[in-house]
């Protein structure tokens, strides 16, 4: 298999935001189950 | 590798959409480069981590400008960004659990090329089975 498909045209970044508690409560959550 | 302050030079606002000066000065985030082998002091691409004690949360990455548009240098950069993200994640014993935030455009990339699901809204997460799938392609034995 080969490296992932990345499009020329297409520029990937990532900015991520602090996540709220709940959110981080329900992730951890989502977690525990896979 | 880890971003030193010898990358100074090579991290102003200039050259970069985001402000890697102050990451770099956030401690409870560490900021690695991707280079080549044969141009090991030319910085390709960067991310910042932190480390959440129970996952990897992937805070900034960029890659260089001469990375990005229709003529850029080299693809990949992200994902070997991403793939190393997914190796701190294992070393740390956290399964390989990366979280982060997508653009809203790029969602569907992302759950196409890293294999990542949405949670809530922009925030997604990359699962350990779609993680290892990143660290076979990207770093060999």
């Amino acid at each position: 298999m080969g490296p992932i498909r990345e499009l020329r045209n297409i520029d990937f970044t990532v900015k991520s935001e602090p996540w709220t508690e709940q959110e981080l409560v329900d992730f951890r959550i989502l977690m525990a189950t896979i | 590798m880890q971003v030193t302050d010898r990358d100074k030079s090579q991290l102003k606002k200039s050259l970069w959409q985001f402000n890697w000066i102050k990451e770099l000065n956030d401690k409870s985030k560490c900021v690695c480069r991707l280079t080549t082998v044969n141009k090991p002091t030319i910085i390709q691409g960067l991310i910042s981590i932190e480390d959440l004690n129970d996952r990897i949360f992937m805070h900034l990455i960029e890659s260089a400008k001469f990375n990005n548009g229709k003529n850029k240098m080299y693809l990949g950069v992200f994902g070997n960004l991403v793939a190393y993200a997914r190796m701190v994640s294992v070393d740390q014993g956290y399964d390989g659990f990366l979280a982060f935030d997508a653009k809203t455009e790029l969602i569907k990339h992302y759950e196409d090329s890293l294999g990542a699901t949405d949670f809530r809204g922009l925030k997604m997460f990359i699962k350990p089975v779609a993680a290892s799938k990143l660290i076979s392609q990207y770093f060999k034995s």
